[in-house]
């Protein structure tokens, strides 16, 4: 990477650098574990910089591809004892739901409900607003897979005790 | 009334909407990237003239290697200082004989080479001519094009190679001052920058970049340019064989004769520490044969700090795994059915 290079791709970072962050947040359900991925991907991607005709789209497979193998790499560990309740899976709207900082607990405790693949698939169809070919193609599967994960995982969701109150319409705003 | 998936994508952007990157990240990451840059294989690397570049000054070569030296009785009875080769110089010195008996340059114009390159592994084919320089890749990876364009006079001509001098000293000095130009020309594109980005203080924002340079020896900067030469079969007979001499004169060169290569091949790894620069950077040699195997850039592992998580050792390599030359330019993407 020369200098030129090295601008180019602190320029695509600060655009798109906290979008990233948040599908990592999305897909691993945990923050932490976010911004190390988040860093991962930008690492690679770095290394090929030069050779990347679409960065953002690398990034996006870069990160489920990273999410994927640390799941499997955590499913052969035997399971770790949780120290205290990671989310809180009380009513959302105690607190003011419009916060971010109230509602993400719940929403990725909801979401870390979903298998890898079902999450990657909600969160590029409906967090980055990928079309059904798109999310197929990145991921690799039929575009009638997308179609049927997603309405199964959305499915899924309206089920967890903490998001059905914020599915219900009247709810929002 | 919103459906589901409308709710969805409004939940997951309000639980996410505080969500910040630290621009930090991307400035650490491109800076180190920038520093490997500079040490990378010598593809652009400015040799134009650089035959009739003069060895001034640097005749330091062979004695910097603390090599002890016995005297020995003559028959004459005067007394004479044998050198004494550690176990490293003579691996590299015998690397150099099988490299000056080696093939001249390839028969085609054009040499095509087939390789593996990590993290990925991505496969890639990069085509060189002999005569112009021009360089063509083809490679198959995740999220990668399979075509590169051409890129006019990437790389130094078999003539270019031809003209390098073969005596140590003015060897040293050709890569010495090809690392220096390579770094000037850097610097010079980070003024450009600075002086459009901060029209005022631009001087200022110069040097809190200079601080975090690396302060490189020359030692340092001979290493990373002979490395990175062997790798490239236009190099002729007598240059590689003048670069492992080289390689064995400089201070700090580490052999290991019973190495392979990450694809399992039995190799010899010459490699160096750059403290400066904090990485490693090796050379595989086919031990029977003058060709280079693998090129690798090694990074240790890193501790959280300054606020960024810390990182694992990586290794950044290019495998060789086959060359070979012909004479009509091979226009057929390899990895396209």
């Amino acid at each position: 990477m020369d200098k030129k290079q090295a601008r180019a791709f602190e320029g695509f970072v600060a655009q798109s650098g906290d979008t990233l962050l948040r599908i990592a947040t999305l897909l691993t359900c945990d923050p932490h574990l976010a911004e190390d991925v988040y860093q991962e991907t930008l690492q690679r991607l770095a290394a090929r910089w030069s050779r990347i005709d679409n960065p953002m789209a690398f990034c996006r497979r870069v990160l489920h591809n990273i999410v994927i193998d640390q799941n499997r790499a955590r499913n052969r560990r035997p399971a770790e004892t949780a120290m205290f309740d990671a989310f809180d899976s009380g009513d959302p709207r105690a607190g003011d739901p419009l916060r971010a900082v109230e509602l993400r607990p719940t929403l990725l405790g909801a979401l870390s409900t979903l298998t890898p693949q079902q999450r990657a698939i909600v969160v590029l169809r409906y967090f980055d607003d990928r079309s059904e070919a798109e999310v197929a193609e990145l991921l690799g599967v039929s575009a009638g897979t997308v179609k049927s994960t997603a309405s199964r995982a959305v499915a899924q969701l309206r089920t967890q005790p903490a998001l059905a109150a914020l599915f219900s319409p009247s709810d929002l705003h | 009334m919103p459906i589901d998936e409308d709710i969805l994508h409004d939940l997951m952007h309000r639980a996410t909407e505080d969500v910040h990157a630290s621009p930090d990240v991307a400035a650490t990451i491109a800076g180190d990237r920038r520093r490997r840059h500079l040490r990378t294989r010598a593809l652009g690397v400015t040799v134009t003239g650089i035959a009739a570049a003069t060895a001034v000054g640097v005749a330091a070569v062979a004695a910097g290697t603390g090599k002890p030296t016995t005297p020995t009785a003559q028959k004459d009875g005067t007394t004479k200082s044998t050198i004494i080769l550690t176990a490293s110089e003579r691996v590299l010195h015998r690397l150099s004989v099988t490299a000056a008996a080696g093939k001249s340059a390839p028969s085609g114009r054009y040499v095509v080479m087939s390789e593996l390159e990590y993290p990925g592994p991505d496969r890639r084919t990069t085509i060189i001519d002999s005569k112009t320089g021009d360089l063509w890749t083809f490679q198959s990876g995740k999220g990668i094009p399979s075509t590169f364009p051409e890129s006019v006079k990437g790389s130094p001509t078999a003539a270019q190679y031809a003209a390098y001098p073969t005596s140590l000293s003015a060897l040293r000095s050709v890569l010495i001052k090809q690392a220096t130009q390579e770094q000037a020309a850097a610097w010079r594109v980070q003024v450009k920058a600075a002086k459009f980005k901060d029209p005022k203080n631009w001087r200022q924002v110069l040097q809190e970049i200079k601080k975090d340079e690396p302060k490189e020896t020359t030692n340092d900067l001979v290493f990373s340019q002979a490395a990175y030469l062997l790798w490239n079969p236009l190099v002729t007979p007598s240059l590689r064989s003048a670069l492992f001499k080289l390689l064995a004169a400089t201070p700090g060169v580490v052999v290991n004769a019973h190495a392979r290569d990450d694809s399992g091949r039995p190799a010899v790894e010459i490699s160096r520490f750059d403290k400066q620069a904090d990485y490693t950077n090796a050379v595989y040699e086919r031990p029977d044969a003058s060709q280079v195997l693998e090129t690798a850039s090694i990074e240790p592992a890193r501790k959280p700090a300054h606020g960024l998580p810390g990182e694992k050792a990586v290794t950044y390599s290019d495998i060789y795994l086959k060359i070979r030359s012909t004479n009509k330019l091979p226009t057929k993407n390899p990895y396209k059915a």
